[in-house]
């Protein structure tokens, strides 16, 4: 059912008029059989209705004329007996309308037999200047009318011709109806899905951050204003992102001043110590501050899909943890192209290797790729992350206690910021404890990158 | 420049910033004037031998990209630029208005201070003025250094990611080619301010730079080795 059921409308449309026109077709075709078939029977049931009325009408005038020594009054056999065995195969239809138009004209006629029957076993009950007439057709029908209480009146009556090439016709007929509906519905469809087909490409992608305009109406009135719709929706959208876009950036140079001027007098304090913890308390204000604002417009950003050496970003951002003294080792060499927006996947891995870090004293980074993913591991030798929390550390501000004291700074953002800019770019990332102990983030990330469309 | 104390003016119309910027740069060794708009800026720098200005962007009235254009329009003195929007490094980096550098705020003090006497020492040496650098690219042999990127960009237009060090490294190379460059000079060149590498570090970081843009790193055609001295890059370099 599956297989034979389109699933597009313009499949299930086209479907769907299939079937109703070869149902309408058939009920053309039954009936125009039907009213052929009338008329055949009109052809037989009419002249031999006449000739026995006509014998009928004779043999009560006269009833010695049954005893003519062929039997034959005009063209029809007078018989103590029918023409037509009781129990052949016969032509029903043929008697019951023969026997109702005589019925009108020669009451005391009670029994009718039709059947039709090879032209030379019909040669008995045919008068001898028919016996030899050429014919055509080889077949020919044996009626057979029994008077109450008399004889037989048998006749021979020629099959009146099959109207040939009827099935054929129909069948041209219904050809040429399908191929002008459906051509015409081809049309209709291809036009209105056309223009769905932009609406769920659009719908698509402004549903993952990728605002491709407003859509030109076209197509039937319906689908319009279904566009319509939708262009509607995507502008208050549009507008309430931008807004908030608008806001958030206001919301951070209000906050980067006093941040900034909290920073300068902090170096106004005399006591060391004091003075220090001030300051990294700033920077840490600082970080959550810079990953809300980035987090909030990571879909403003303006940043384009290159090409880019995978491995030698990745690379790069191993060396400069290694150039700040930590434990980091990237274990694999090459060269991987992939089509990627560079600095934002920079700052997720940052981020995830920075988590390794911090939480797992050291990390081991890989890079494996097929011709389609890149899969990059980050594995540290920290004490993991309980099961049932593997997927809630990448909720905004989540942050484990027990695992992750507040010592350890960050914002809590650093794993939903890594998971939005991987998924902005068809990617995803995802957490599992090691056998060995310890945690293993594996990122998957297609190297073609997020195309339009 | 009299008492050998370079004279800074610090434009920014807040005075939570001012007021501190102030007292931190005197503490520091400069003669500092400040300025909470534009006009007051200008009539001190028509009144005064200004050496340096730091001049905050956002501000009401006539802002400071304005100012800072006309600064470059009528006098040689640097520009230091502090922008409090992220974004604002964009329209910085595009409008090219001439600025010598410029600070992110919230900033931090000891890095302005480094920044300042970097801008001063290259105004000072007589050495022409650069625009910001992060506003070039320099092309070599096959590759590209963008240097806002922190990326080469190869033949086929891949990019390949360098580290902050391996950057910085390269940037104070392409910036100086065909001279010899000692391993100090470029430890001066790559860590401006805080110094806690050392020549190791250097040595590494030029072979992986190798790695990265030789074709073959053991016979190295680009960074060349020079007995007792340092490195030199041995190429072509245009500046796009």
């Amino acid at each position: 059912m599956r297989k034979v059921w389109p699933s597009t409308l313009a499949g299930q449309l086209a479907l769907l008029v299939a079937l109703a026109l070869f149902i309408a077709q058939g009920i053309h075709a039954f009936l125009l059989v039907e009213e052929r078939e009338e008329r055949r029977l009109e052809a037989i049931s009419a002249p031999s209705v006449a000739r026995i009325v006509d014998v009928a009408d004779r043999l009560r005038a006269d009833s010695a004329l049954v005893h003519r020594r062929d039997g034959f009054i005009g063209r029809a056999r007078v018989t103590p007996d029918s023409s037509v065995p009781e129990h052949i195969r016969r032509f029903r239809r043929a008697e019951r309308r023969i026997f109702e138009e005589l019925r009108e004209n020669a009451q005391d006629i009670d029994d009718i037999r039709v059947a039709p029957a090879r032209r030379e076993d019909a040669r008995p009950w045919m008068p001898g200047f028919l016996r030899d007439r050429p014919a055509r057709d080889p077949h020919v029908l044996l009626v057979s009318a029994h008077m109450t209480g008399g004889p037989w009146i048998n006749l021979v009556a020629p099959v009146p011709p099959v109207s040939e090439g009827i099935l054929a016709r129909i069948l041209i007929q219904t050809g040429i109806l399908y191929a002008v509906i459906l051509l015409a519905l081809l049309w209709l469809v291809r036009r209105s899905s056309a223009s769905l087909a932009r609406l769920i490409r659009a719908a698509d992608a402004f549903g993952h951050g990728r605002d491709e305009g407003a859509i030109t109406e076209s197509g039937p009135e319906d689908i319009r204003h279904l566009i319509r719709a939708f262009n509607g929706m995507r502008e208050r959208i549009s507008a309430m992102l931008t807004e908030k876009d608008r806001m958030i950036g206001a919301i951070g140079h209000d906050l980067r001043t006093p941040l900034a001027s909290l920073r300068l007098r902090a170096e106004n304090v005399e006591e060391e110590g004091e003075r220090n913890a001030m300051i990294a308390s700033i920077a840490d204000l600082e970080d959550t501050l810079s990953d809300i604002l980035m987090l909030a417009r990571l879909r403003q950003s303006g940043e384009e899909v290159r090409a880019v050496d995978l491995l030698a970003l990745v690379d790069a951002v191993v060396e400069d943890f290694r150039e700040l003294g930590a434990d980091v080792e990237l274990l694999t060499d090459g060269r991987v192209t992939a089509h990627i927006r560079s600095n934002l996947t920079r700052r997720a891995l940052r981020n995830v290797i920075d988590n390794a870090i911090k939480y797992g004293t050291r990390a081991r980074v890989r890079v494996e790729h097929d011709g389609s993913d890149a899969r990059i591991e980050v594995e540290d030798d920290g004490p993991g992350i309980p099961e049932e929390a593997l997927e809630r550390v990448f909720a905004d501000f989540e942050r484990l206690e027990n695992s992750r004291n507040r010592g350890t700074g960050g914002s809590g953002l650093g794993l939903t910021l890594a998971r939005e800019i991987l998924r902005a770019q068809g990617g995803t990332i995802e957490l599992e404890n090691r056998d060995e102990g310890g945690l293993r983030v594996l990122i998957r990330l297609p190297l073609g990158g997020a195309k339009p469309g | 420049m009299s008492e050998g104390r370079p004279h800074i003016l610090v434009v920014d119309d807040e005075s939570s910033i001012r007021e501190p910027l102030v007292r931190y740069l005197s503490d520091h060794g400069f003669r500092v004037r400040a300025a909470s708009n534009a006009s007051d800026a200008r009539k001190q720098l028509a009144a005064y031998a200004i050496d340096l200005v730091v001049l905050d962007i956002m501000m009401p009235g006539e802002d400071g990209l304005s100012l800072c254009r006309h600064i470059r329009e009528t006098t040689d003195t640097p520009v230091i630029l502090l922008t409090a929007r992220a974004e604002d490094t964009d329209r910085i980096v595009g409008l090219e208005i001439g600025a010598d550098d410029y600070v992110t705020k919230p900033f931090n003090p000891r890095e302005l201070v480094a920044r300042i006497r970097v801008v001063l020492r290259r105004v000072g040496a007589g050495g022409t003025r650069v625009r910001a650098p992060e506003t070039e690219s320099y092309a070599f042999a096959d590759w590209v250094l963008k240097a806002g990127e922190r990326e080469l960009v190869d033949r086929d237009g891949v990019a390949v990611p360098l580290s902050t060090g391996e950057y910085k490294l390269l940037l104070a190379l392409v910036s100086h080619p065909r001279q010899v460059l000692s391993r100090d000079q470029l430890l001066d060149l790559t860590q401006g301010r805080e110094a806690h590498a050392f020549d190791r570090a250097i040595d590494n970081q030029i072979s992986r730079l190798r790695r990265k843009i030789e074709a073959d790193p053991k016979s190295p055609l680009l960074i060349k080795t020079v007995w007792g001295g340092g490195y030199s890059f041995s190429a072509d370099v245009t500046r796009l």
